[in-house]
């Protein structure tokens, strides 16, 4: 179980957070030969070319080259989603990319099937809940979840009417270096504004690091895994407040902001002034967002965002130069959840891993403090620490 | 324009467009679709799908293919009679590098490559201050480019192995070059690298100068660097951007400071951070050299010069150290 030297193993998302560090360490610390799916030079198809990967170069709907390009591999981890072009192409990516991928791994009769979903298809309007993986699960009105849920249907279906050998690792709270959603994410806003949390930011961060869920991958292997569900977090729970308080604290600064969720509510529902002080710093933040910037791209707007950019850019102090202080500092503008998790980011969701304890004897080893200590050396490098004054 | 890619698009042919001393005749790429698309775009005659159907059509060649073919298009090229601007870096190894300049001289022609930095303000502010000894010798410097890397390549050279993919040959192309442009010969060097393969994404290289002045240049393709260089003189400390307007003079103790813009009596020169006044300035500085038979703003012997340094990075090279990357224990039941 532990020698993984003769792997060959084909990863999509392998240019994206946990499939790079999937990718990263079946090649480093075990020699597996690993093909990542990429779609363009990204940073992330970047990194892994250097860690050793082959590189393929296929939308993952084009059926034909999936199974060109898994002919002969052991096993698939399929970690890739709909993230660019509009809602519809998002919608396609996930849910037939995934088709498409299941077929190849049919076609070629690979050993391992792995799809790494996400433990947001268990919300179902709850406030207060322990999930497992016999809880209630399925669509509810977040693209990204019920698109994933729709996908986790389709190796569902391949498992039991065509035996795919598949393994569903649903995931929460995924954090640290080379994160976005969990890392780059919060370190970005806390450094443009006020974060605000709904009420007293006692919902659960369910926070799990990131080599937790690699190590639950490799575990995914085993053949107790196959037709299983599991769902992975680690080993300590933690309240939003707690996760936030640790990246201001990399930061060195303070500024969360807590509100009731019906305060949330109605301050969301912006005014198009508050609208338009919020465009500056938001617009900014993002701008140097990877992720943004890709999405922005593939869009109609890419000019317009451009323009506006440059003439924001235009507006700010000279980079090279240290600036006078201005006479009163202006407050930061307060960022707030998306409207459509706004409810269930606020839930006490307690996401349980036991049974990947107890059948696939995951044991996740950082606990937040431990993971976050690990994440703070990272952003120090990646200059996320150095937020503006 | 031999390569229609993205370089070619965003640079080159805009730049040609403000040009003064030079017009485009004809755009070659293996993918003629795309080679026409680009002479529709910005208003070019002649579309070829290969350099062997150029002939007649243009007296000098700008080169912007991928990095392992430059040597043997730039060869080529020569020996048809034209000569050659191409996009950094001038080859992969030095010795490619020497190739193409024996071709050059063989074929009496200009071999110059675009090194787009040296004809922006703050850089060559930078290179006046110190040859000037204005704040006196200069002690230790830090260059820094980096950015998370969304280049919108057509082709992904960048990933294939062996080809000049590493980030040091990169962007680092273009801060050796400019260490060597404005202090002078390196004596020693060490580098660190995030790997082996020469497709490294992370470089932090330290440099000690034949003057004595220590330097370090920090590159990136994975994170956002602060895109600036910094000078420690005896007297003072002058910060420019690498590419764009804005300078920054403090007292050594940063007890006070002069921000502005770096002021310079040449033409060529271009404050602000326009792509295509800067790649236009660089065109015309290399028909310029042909037409004075003179060297262009960045010779080929400059670039050999610069591939060596980089060789001799890659021959000293030790690993990044990243405490954040551990083992993942797997222990199955």
């Amino acid at each position: 179980m532990s020698n993984f030297s003769n792997l060959r193993a084909f990863i999509t998302g392998g240019t994206g957070f946990i499939g790079g560090r999937l990718t990263q360490s079946l090649i480093k610390e075990h020699g597996a030969a690993v093909t990542v799916l990429a779609h363009r030079t990204s940073a992330g198809a970047l990194r892994a070319a250097r860690d050793g990967a082959e590189l393929c170069f296929a939308p993952l709907t084009d059926e034909s080259a999936l199974v060109k390009a898994t002919a002969g591999v052991d096993v698939i981890f399929h970690l890739a989603f709909g993230k660019y072009g509009d809602a519809a192409e998002q919608k396609t990516i996930t849910i037939d990319g995934t088709r498409a991928l299941v077929n190849a791994a049919l076609k070629n009769k690979v050993k391992n099937f792995v799809y790494v979903s996400t433990c947001a298809v268990y919300y179902n309007k709850q406030t207060e809940a322990t999930i497992t993986e016999n809880s209630p699960s399925g669509p509810w009105g977040w693209n990204y979840a019920d698109e994933k849920y729709a996908a986790e249907e389709v190796v569902r279906a391949a498992i039991r009417d065509q035996g795919l050998p598949g393994t569903i690792i649903q995931v929460v709270g995924v954090y640290g270096p080379w994160g976005d959603t969990f890392t780059v994410g919060p370190l970005k806003q806390l450094s443009e504004g006020r974060v605000v949390l709904p009420n007293d930011g006692s919902a659960y961060a369910n926070p799990t690091f990131v080599d937790d869920v690699v190590q639950a991958l490799y575990l995914s292997l085993q053949n107790s895994a196959i037709g299983q569900t599991f769902i992975i977090r680690g080993p300590d729970q933690a309240t939003r407040k707690q996760y936030y308080n640790a990246y201001e604290k990399m930061l060195g600064i303070t500024a969360l902001e807590f509100m009731p969720l019906e305060e949330i509510k109605r301050q969301s529902r912006m005014s198009w002034r508050g609208i338009a002080q919020l465009a500056p710093a938001g617009i900014r933040a993002l701008s140097s967002s990877r992720d943004f910037k890709e999405a922005v791209r593939e869009t109609p707007f890419a000019p317009m965002a451009r323009k506006l950019y440059r003439s924001l850019q235009l507006k700010k102090t000279p980079s090279v130069a240290a600036a006078a202080p201005a006479k009163t500092a202006p407050q930061k503008p307060l960022i707030f959840p998306p409207a459509i998790v706004l409810e269930f980011g606020a839930a006490k969701l307690e996401y349980s891993p036991q049974k990947a304890i107890d059948i696939l004897g995951y044991k996740p080893r950082y606990s937040l403090a431990e993971g976050m200590a690990l994440t703070e050396e990272w952003a120090k490098w990646a200059r996320l620490t150095q937020h503006p004054k | 324009m031999i390569g229609c890619g993205a370089i070619a698009e965003l640079g080159h042919l805009p730049g040609a467009q403000v040009a003064d001393f030079v017009d485009m005749t004809v755009l070659v790429d293996p993918d003629i679709q795309r080679a026409r698309e680009m002479c529709k775009k910005f208003g070019v005659a002649e579309a070829r799908s290969s350099i062997s159907e150029i002939g007649g059509l243009a007296d000098m060649a700008i080169v912007a293919v991928p990095h392992k073919v430059h040597a043997d298009v730039t060869i080529d090229l020569l020996e048809r009679g034209l000569h050659v601007f191409i996009e950094k870096p001038l080859a992969v190894t030095a010795d490619e590098g020497r190739r193409m300049l024996a071709a050059a001289n063989a074929a009496g022609r200009v071999l110059g490559i675009a090194m787009a930095r040296r004809f922006s303000a703050g850089n060559a502010y930078a290179k006046k201050v110190v040859e000037s000894g204005i704040f006196g010798r200069p002690r230790s410097f830090r260059f820094e480019e980096g950015g998370v890397y969304s280049w919108p390549s057509r082709v992904p050279f960048l990933l294939e192995k062996d080809a000049g993919s590493g980030v040091l040959i990169g962007s680092g192309s273009h801060m050796f070059d400019l260490v060597l442009w404005i202090f002078g010969p390196v004596e020693s060097v060490r580098c660190f690298t995030d790997s082996r393969t020469k497709q490294e994404v992370d470089a932090l290289v330290e440099l000690t100068m034949a003057s004595g002045a220590n330097g370090v240049i920090e590159l990136s393709r994975s994170r956002q660097l602060s895109n600036s260089t910094s000078i420690v003189f005896d007297t003072a400390v002058l910060h420019v951007p690498t590419f764009g307007p804005g300078l920054c003079i403090e007292s050594q103790d940063g007890t006070f400071s002069f921000i502005g813009e770096p002021r310079i009596n040449d033409r060529k020169v271009i404050g602000d951070a326009d792509m295509a006044k800067m790649m236009a300035a660089q065109l015309d500085d290399f028909a310029e050299a042909v037409a004075l038979k003179r060297e262009p703003m960045a010779s080929a012997m400059s670039g050999i010069h610069c591939i060596e340094l980089i060789e001799k990075c890659y021959e000293n090279q030790q690993d990044m150290i990243f405490p954040w990357e551990r083992p993942i224990a797997v222990v199955s039941q």
